[in-house]
């Protein structure tokens, strides 16, 4: 039988647990996506590319959008790097490394199963032990995040030579596991980009542009995170264009899930 | 949009309101940014907090992003520094409302086949799991006190403003709350003491 203080620590052990968990870089990401949230670090404006440049995230022709391409990038490809420090939070917790877990959806979904290390499962200590709060590294209790300047300074870098020569003695496995984290990152978060200039687009009433957008997300990212996401903005913009028929189409593998995607996909054909 | 320095910062969520009410507004560019700044900062409270309620990954960021949606319909009521009471209520809400809808049962209510030891519990899944199990047992006001001040630090005010509930019951209900952890703990802890007694004895009678 324990006495009360084992029990006491105990009792701290299971919250501590429960404090750090956070949710996965790609719930995030699609959370951002459905609600048109803007990473933190872009000044929150509406992305104004053209889409001209919608081949990479920061191939965007607007200052604004390329500025907050490259911090979303930045952010993203690093999220598992870093973790929010806790301003001002009455509870800080920076959350040791555990597994993710799981965010697969259930065989419904339109969307690719997710691979078992996302991005956010990274250990935080792994590479740079004294980074900065990430402005989308998955975030402490109420916290705002800080640093938003100091994104640029941890972009991951980008492939040299030197990494793929055959010559070069393969990296070890954790600083292998932190590049796929990385170029997890840097997909997410081109594409979230990506998918916030379509809706802008489709926002000013252009729904044929939105479409063409979309198009480019779609040949950019065949398998991307957030299918789910552009399929309900296609169907919205399909809508917007009196294009009902297809709105129907493409939404027919939606509208039958009995989640919050098949309510927005419902209720988006009801318009 | 500035916040309206009137009105409550209570979660309200009116009989009206259809509940999968889940279109986010056409939100100006201000307001947008404003809940682009709610998001950032609360995203991960609300989400544990519906995990803590007992929904499962997939149905936690669902209800993560309902939340957000209500907020963005109310971003004219939500005062600023009450901004996470706001959202912290409106998670707890949502996941009572989840959990009715779909007759969700929390998470491991029934006790597993093999309760882990505590020795055993080697990861933070595990502790968390066992954490929700006996969450998943407690009355559901004690739960929502103990998982607002505990795991995510609200302060009592922010509580009584989160559940709309006055300051005193907030201590009250924590401090049972707190009782009731530990006993179910207690309780937790001799199970798995006395299994071990009993698997030991039978490997005495079986070698």
């Amino acid at each position: 039988m324990s006495t009360p203080d084992h029990v006491d620590v105990l009792a701290e052990e299971l919250l501590e647990a429960a404090r750090s968990e956070a949710p996965s870089a790609e719930a995030r990401a699609r959370a951002m996506a459905s609600l048109g949230v803007t990473p933190p670090g872009g000044g929150g404006g509406t992305p104004q590319g053209d889409g001209s440049g919608a081949a990479t995230a920061t191939g965007g022709t607007g200052v604004g959008l390329k500025g907050a391409a490259i911090v979303t990038l930045a952010g993203l490809a690093a999220l598992a790097l870093w973790r929010v420090s806790s301003v001002g939070a009455p509870v800080a917790t920076p959350a040791p490394h555990e597994p993710p877990t799981s965010t697969a959806r259930g065989p419904e979904t339109v969307e690719p199963a997710l691979a078992p290390s996302s991005a956010a499962s990274l250990s935080p200590g792994a590479q740079e032990p004294a980074a900065p709060a990430s402005p989308l590294a998955s975030a402490s209790a109420g916290v705002r995040p800080a640093g938003e300047a100091s994104s640029h300074a941890h972009r991951p870098r980008a492939p040299t030579v030197a990494d793929t020569a055959p010559h070069v003695v393969a990296p070890p496995p954790a600083a292998a596991s932190a590049s796929s984290d990385a170029r997890r990152g840097d997909d997410l978060a081109a594409e979230l980009a990506e998918l916030e200039r379509a809706r802008a687009r489709l926002r000013t009433g252009d729904a044929t542009g939105a479409l063409s957008l979309l198009d480019a997300h779609a040949a950019h990212h065949p398998k991307g995170v957030l299918s789910t996401e552009a399929t309900l903005l296609r169907v919205e913009a399909l809508v917007a264009a009196g294009r009902m028929d297809e709105a129907k189409r493409v939404a027919g593998p939606l509208v039958d899930r009995r989640d919050l995607t098949g309510e927005r996909a419902r209720r988006l054909l009801a318009r | 949009m500035r916040p309206q320095r009137t009105g409550s910062a209570a979660p309200i969520e009116r009989a009206d309101e259809p509940p999968s009410a889940d279109e986010v507004p056409t939100l100006d560019e201000p307001a947008r940014r404003r809940l682009a700044d709610l998001f950032h900062a609360h995203y991960d409270v609300v989400y544990r907090i519906l995990r803590r309620f007992g929904l499962d990954t997939v149905r936690a960021e669902d209800g993560a992003q309902q939340v957000f949606v209500i907020a963005a319909r109310r971003l004219d009521q939500i005062i600023e520094d009450r901004a996470r009471a706001f959202l912290t209520g409106t998670a707890v809400n949502v996941a009572r409302r989840v959990r009715r809808e779909r007759a969700l049962q929390a998470i491991g209510s029934e006790p597993p086949a093999n309760d882990p030891a505590v020795d055993e519990l080697v990861d933070h899944k595990q502790r968390r799991e066992l954490l929700d199990r006996i969450l998943g047992e407690m009355e559901d006001d004690l739960r929502a006190v103990l998982v607002l001040a505990e795991i995510e630090g609200l302060a009592k005010r922010e509580i009584a403003d989160a559940l709309d509930i006055p300051e005193g019951t907030v201590a009250s209900r924590l401090r049972r709350a707190k009782e009731d952890l530990h006993a179910r703990l207690r309780r937790h802890q001799a199970r798995v003491a006395q299994r071990s007694v009993e698997a030991a004895g039978g490997q005495d009678e079986h070698p």
